[in-house]
């Protein structure tokens, strides 16, 4: 008698190897988009908090300068940088830094202000005078690309309201 | 065993093999779907709650920028309470913001325009969610009226003239509206001295312009306040009059004292006489009748900086006499412990006080001046102002403190330690 045959024959491993070949391609493929989403799900988080952490630190410092007369930008008796809300116009960073001028993101990361007067009734409009309220607008770029924005408006009023900051 | 048997034999472990593989790839692979579908929703999430952090402020600060554009509330406190809703104030796909504002004291956010109001602003952007609340209080500053010796908020006439002593602004008559000041001529550039032991010398003519601009008037209402901070006596209860009465803070005609020394005394329609009568305090007449009068000789002056000597609500004839109020002629102590007169207290009938009201006056109605009157502070008139006083004097002094009743919003300041945040 003929022992019985053991193992594969080559149509069922020729066979199995296929289907586990096309399932494995498929996952590989799936798993490769879903790194890609990640990658760029967390350049948006990364860009977002970036964006969104200067708006809002620039919202604390005072509205205008208030040394001597206030004018737009770097005012020119500003003992240092970044004393009022405006003097932050045009700041560009790459790499983004805090204000201990560590960094926050590698060098391919870059963030740019800009700090605009606005329509109090309609805050996306800018105005070329000062109307009481300021839309500080920051934009962090990867590689070119705009990972995140942040918006904030900022008032004199809180200034006369509390003598401070923004809240 | 024959091939066809072995072949299906084998099938079976065939199946078990491609099964399982593909058990494992399907499982991994899920798995995998749902820890990337969770890190993008806390990713998502997080842009969420930056976002609705800084809508939220954003609309905070403009709406502190309107509130502050409008301080009296006049556009603001149009409802017990006020609300909108608006999609995202800067144009934030996914973003849906609310404001309200309330009274956090009473509820009645329209009205009393010093009252505090709460701001309250939320942002909901996906699943994220961020509030931020302050109270505001109103902070106040005193009417212009205050500025002048005499302001008459209708017309004047009478030819008899005002002796007008302080500098300037002098006097002011409106006798078209409050927003239009206007002088007709009328009141004479008089010269006069008057010496007394608290009183002053010098003159002053109406040389000085008179401002153009509205003057603020306090209304009616100004009573309430008065009414509830002080002690109310009927008239009845004084006999119909108030004569040869010393009010003060620890002295009252009629029950016990007010501790401010205001007094009201409701006169229910009926006219009043006061005479020989020093108020050491704040007189209040309310509801007082067209006859209401001074007669012979009184002196009133409050010795809290923040009250006014006299309100009248109603129309008042100042018919005081010359001379001193002397506690000789009325066999009266006006200055017994509690109501001291230049510092002194005692007990005996010899002071003599001046007959003059010191500090801030407002009669809401009409005013006639009759013979003799000498008022060192403002007076402010409601309605008309007839004068035919031989003498009526003017001394402005410009109070130093806020009055009740005679300030106006002037901003709002944040209430310390109100500002709230909430956020999930």
């Amino acid at each position: 008698m003929r022992p019985r045959p053991r193992g594969f024959s080559l149509i069922e491993a020729v066979l199995a190897s296929a289907i586990v070949a096309v399932l494995a391609s498929a996952a590989l493929t799936a798993a490769g988009k879903a790194a890609s989403s990640r990658r760029t799900a967390n350049d948006g988080a990364l860009g977002s908090q970036l964006a969104h952490d200067l708006a809002r630190w620039i919202a604390t410092l005072p509205y205008e300068d208030t040394n001597g007369v206030p004018t737009f930008g770097v005012d020119p008796d500003d003992l240092a940088m970044g004393d009022d809300v405006d003097d932050f116009d045009g700041i560009g960073q790459s790499p983004p830094v805090d204000d201990t001028g560590e960094a926050l993101a590698s060098a391919e990361w870059s963030r740019t202000v800009t700090v605009s007067y606005v329509n109090p009734g309609n805050p996306t409009l800018t105005v070329g005078y000062d109307t009481g309220l300021k839309r500080i607008d920051v934009i962090v770029k990867r590689g070119g690309t705009v990972r995140g924005k942040a918006s904030v408006l900022r008032s004199r009023a809180w200034d006369s309201f509390t003598g401070r900051g923004a809240p | 065993m024959t091939p066809a048997r072995s072949l299906r034999a084998r099938a079976g472990t065939v199946y078990v093999f491609v099964l399982a593989s593909m058990t494992l790839i399907l499982a991994s692979a899920l798995l995998a779907i749902d820890l990337g579908r969770r890190r993008l929703e806390t990713l998502r999430f997080q842009r969420d709650a930056q976002r609705a952090r800084s809508q939220t402020q954003s609309l905070f600060e403009q709406t502190l920028h309107y509130m502050n554009d409008d301080p009296d509330g006049s556009s603001w406190r149009s409802g017990n309470t006020g609300r909108y809703n608006s999609i995202s104030l800067l144009g934030e796909p996914g973003v849906s913001q609310t404001v309200t504002l309330t009274d956090p004291g009473d509820g009645a956010l329209k009205g009393v325009t010093t009252d505090n109001a709460r701001l309250v602003v939320s942002t909901t952007a996906g699943d994220a969610y961020y509030a931020m609340s302050a109270d505001l209080a109103v902070s106040s500053r005193a009417m212009n009226c205050l500025d002048y010796g005499l302001v008459v908020a209708g017309t004047r006439s009478g030819s008899s003239p005002v002796d007008y002593h302080g500098g300037t602004p002098s006097i002011v008559s409106n006798p078209a509206s409050l927003a239009v000041i206007s002088r007709t001529g009328g009141f004479g550039a008089g010269t006069h001295t008057y010496n007394h032991a608290n009183g002053l010398a010098g003159n002053a003519g109406l040389a000085a312009p008179i401002p153009a601009g509205a003057v603020e008037v306090p209304d009616g209402t100004i009573i309430d306040w008065y009414t509830a901070n002080g002690r109310t006596i009927t008239l009845a209860s004084l006999g119909g009059k108030i004569d040869k009465c010393l009010f003060s803070p620890s002295t009252s005609p009629s029950g016990a004292a007010n501790a401010r020394g205001i007094y009201v005394v409701d006169c229910a329609g009926s006219d009043v006489t006061i005479s020989e009568t020093r108020v050491y305090g704040t007189l209040v007449l309310k509801n007082a009748g067209s006859g209401s009068k001074f007669d012979k000789q009184n002196y009133l002056h409050s010795p809290d900086p923040t009250l006014p000597a006299l309100i009248v609500q109603g129309s008042f004839t100042f018919d005081m006499d010359p001379g001193d109020l002397t506690e000789g002629g009325t066999t009266r102590n006006y200055n017994p412990a509690g109501a001291p007169f230049l510092g002194a207290t005692d007990s005996d009938t010899a002071d003599r006080y001046p007959c003059m009201i010191r500090g801030v006056v407002f009669i809401t109605g009409n005013v006639t001046m009759k013979k003799t009157s000498s008022i060192r502070g403002c007076m402010i008139v409601g309605g008309n102002l007839t004068n035919s006083a031989t003498a009526f004097l003017v001394s402005k002094r410009a109070p130093e403190e806020l009055i009740p009743g005679f300030t106006v919003p002037s901003g709002l300041t944040l209430v310390p330690n109100s500002v709230k945040r909430q956020f999930n």
